[in-house]
């Protein structure tokens, strides 16, 4: 309870009249004095009461016209309240408090005013979230005061409605092989792995491509063959997310870029992961090395800082020469040697070359395969490795692929065609086609590798653009 | 862009002003009947100070006029005192729940006045101690009030001790 100016004067006039009869021995001063201070605390009393009464009868409710939005976009956020009193009930105010995340036009925090003989009211006003993420608006301040003006209390209520606030898309996205849609959605798959689980299921020969973690060397030297085990998946499998956030990612229009493509690619693995819980990792990759790294974790916090992560990868444009290829791993995060920029192009050569002829193998000018090669085993050791690039440096990203496809269970892999996102491919659309038959044969070459599955990811227009010159006039679809 | 709906409105009592004003004739009525006649001018502040919203100073002003009435008599004492608490009374019956207010007021006032008239004119106590000793035990009262208040509203909790920062 917080008392009011007009409460102060009250009690100087109270003083005034006590001191005045203690000093002019005047005894009815003193009697007056004492019954205004009565008085104050009769109101008093009446008005914990009135307020205690209010608390039980006000109902306060807020709302949001959609529980999901996207950033910049407006929602109605509406607040209501209501007294439910046959009679008269002290004057009271609601105040909202918008949240750090959002955004109002103009004008103050939304507000209603209910004097005594009002009983509900309700404002609308306009939100506009600006934050990625999940946010609940704070419950409003209800402030009441009583009748004559001499006391005031503010309470809060429970909290508002929540809200999930994602990045802006990027319209549809085309994920597919040679044209054709996915049917499946996009970070769907089996519940059950391959291998992975806790119980055996089976042993069999060893064949090319296994990888060497599902060994079973005792078979093996029983057998007098290598054999590997199979396992029946009863926990569910980790997932890493190899995000490529170079420089030519940043191809395409505004907005619409390849990097915007395959975050939403990323996104959908991550919002599937979290669904189903199964361990969530990533890795991203710019020109210079390892930008972040996060082994697989099955806890809430990673899967919202992993989506945190893919809205916040950019693509900025190359400012420097790309001489990388010496990132160094310590502990979970790599850290870019910096003795790297000072050497030669010839010196980066040859230390590659001394490189591979060691465990750890570095090649020049790829980032991205050295940057999973240098990951943490957890990382290279998942279950389903979901990479997610372009087709810039194919040699690289075959060579990624392979180590991935000898640490990882799984592979999937989603490249984005430079083809599709040149701005000068509606001038010449059968040169484009062209060098997307080139590049769906890379693709292809990649979909081959066993436990390797390779899809082009694109603006569904410019695939279909592309697609127009395909004398067969390849199917296709959107998501 | 902001919208506002949905409001009910029920019709307002009359204020109570008429029964506050009463009041205060009967205080000025008292003070003209026990002492000089220029006091009727105190009766004109008084219904001025009221009706300027400043009922409080009104009561005040009509006790320090009190003291200027020699030897008041029991009728003069009942008019001038009955007639400041019926303008006590008006503001308490004017708030929203002033049924209870009203009681409230016409219950403690007369009780405190009453306990201070007994310990000044028939214990004969110092004023001053007998002025301060209600009024710490009106502000002890208070405080409990408000402590209940806080209590009531889950603001704090029960054990004092555990709450940081009391508003």
């Amino acid at each position: 309870m917080r008392v009011t100016r007009r409460f102060w004067l009250t009690l100087a006039a109270i003083g005034s009249l006590l001191v005045g009869g203690g000093l002019l021995d005047a005894p009815m001063l003193v009697v007056g004095a004492v019954g205004l201070a009565g008085w104050l605390l009769a109101m008093q009393l009446a008005f914990v009461r009135g307020v205690s009464r209010i608390k039980n009868e006000l109902t306060v409710s807020q709302s949001l016209d959609r529980p999901r939005v996207r950033t910049d976009v407006e929602t109605t956020y509406t607040l209501q309240a209501s007294v439910d009193a046959d009679s008269d009930h002290l004057p009271l105010s609601v105040e909202a408090t918008v949240p750090l995340a959002a955004r109002m036009e103009a004008g103050q925090s939304p507000r209603i005013d209910l004097d005594t003989s009002m009983q509900s009211s309700s404002v609308t006003v306009p939100l506009t979230w600006e934050t990625v993420g999940d946010h609940t608006v704070p419950g409003p301040t209800v402030t009441i005061t009583d009748g004559t003006g001499l006391f005031t209390q503010s309470f809060t209520t429970d909290a508002g409605p929540e809200i999930r606030v994602a990045s802006p898309s990027v319209g549809p996205v085309h994920v597919g092989q040679g044209g054709k849609q996915l049917l499946r959605g996009v970070g769907e798959h089996d519940a059950r792995g391959r291998t992975g689980g806790l119980s055996a299921e089976e042993i069999r020969k060893y064949v090319p491509g296994d990888a060497l973690k599902y060994v079973d060397w005792k078979a093996t030297a029983r057998l007098d063959e290598a054999h590997v085990r199979n396992y029946e998946a009863e926990s569910n499998r980790s997932v890493v997310l190899l995000l490529d956030h170079r420089h030519t990612m940043a191809d395409g229009p505004p907005g619409e870029t390849k990097l915007a493509h395959l975050k939403a690619v990323a996104a959908a693995f991550r919002q599937r992961a979290e669904t189903i819980r199964d361990p969530l990792g990533y890795l991203t990759v710019d020109d210079e090395g390892v930008t972040d790294s996060v082994v697989p974790v099955a806890r809430t916090e990673a899967y919202r800082s992993a989506q945190h992560r893919i809205n916040d990868l950019t693509a900025e444009a190359e400012t420097h020469a790309v001489a990388t290829g010496a990132a160094t791993w310590t502990g979970s995060m790599a850290h870019r040697d910096p003795t790297v920029e000072t050497r030669s192009p010839m010196e980066m050569t040859l230390l590659a070359y001394r490189d591979a002829a060691g465990s750890n193998r570095h090649l020049p000018n790829q980032p991205l395969y050295n940057g999973f090669q240098a990951a943490p085993l957890e990382i290279r050791s998942a279950d389903l490795l979901v990479i997610c690039t372009d087709d810039s440096n194919r040699t690289e990203l075959r060579n990624t692929v392979g180590l991935a496809r000898r640490n990882a269970t799984e592979v999937v892999v989603f490249i984005t065609p430079t083809v599709a996102f040149d701005p000068d491919l509606i001038t010449d659309l059968d040169a484009a086609y062209e060098r997307y038959r080139d590049f769906d044969q890379f693709r292809r070459e990649l979909n081959e590798i066993e436990s390797v599955t390779a899809y082009e990811v694109g603006s569904p227009d410019q695939i279909s653009a592309i697609l127009s010159r395909n004398p067969a006039n390849t199917e296709r679809g959107h998501v | 862009m902001s919208l506002t709906q949905g409001t009910r409105e029920r019709p307002r009592d009359p204020l109570p002003t008429g029964i506050g004003l009463l009041g205060i004739i009967a205080a000025t009525s008292g003070l003209v009947l026990g002492g000089p006649t220029w006091l009727v001018f105190t009766g004109i502040v008084l219904g001025g100070l009221y009706l300027l919203g400043t009922p409080v100073l009104a009561v005040v002003f009509g006790q320090i006029g009190i003291v200027a009435v020699d030897a008041p008599s029991l009728l003069t004492l009942a008019l001038v005192e009955g007639g400041l608490l019926v303008t006590l009374l008006s503001m308490a019956v004017r708030t929203p729940d002033g049924r209870v207010a009203g009681s409230l007021v016409a219950g403690v006032v007369p009780l405190l006045g009453g306990v201070a008239w007994l310990s000044l004119w028939q214990w004969n106590l110092e004023p001053l101690l007998v002025g301060s000793s209600l009024l710490s035990g009106a502000a002890v009262v208070g405080y409990l009030l408000h402590r209940y208040l806080l209590i009531d509203l889950d603001i704090v909790t029960a054990d004092a001790a555990s709450d940081s920062d009391i508003p």
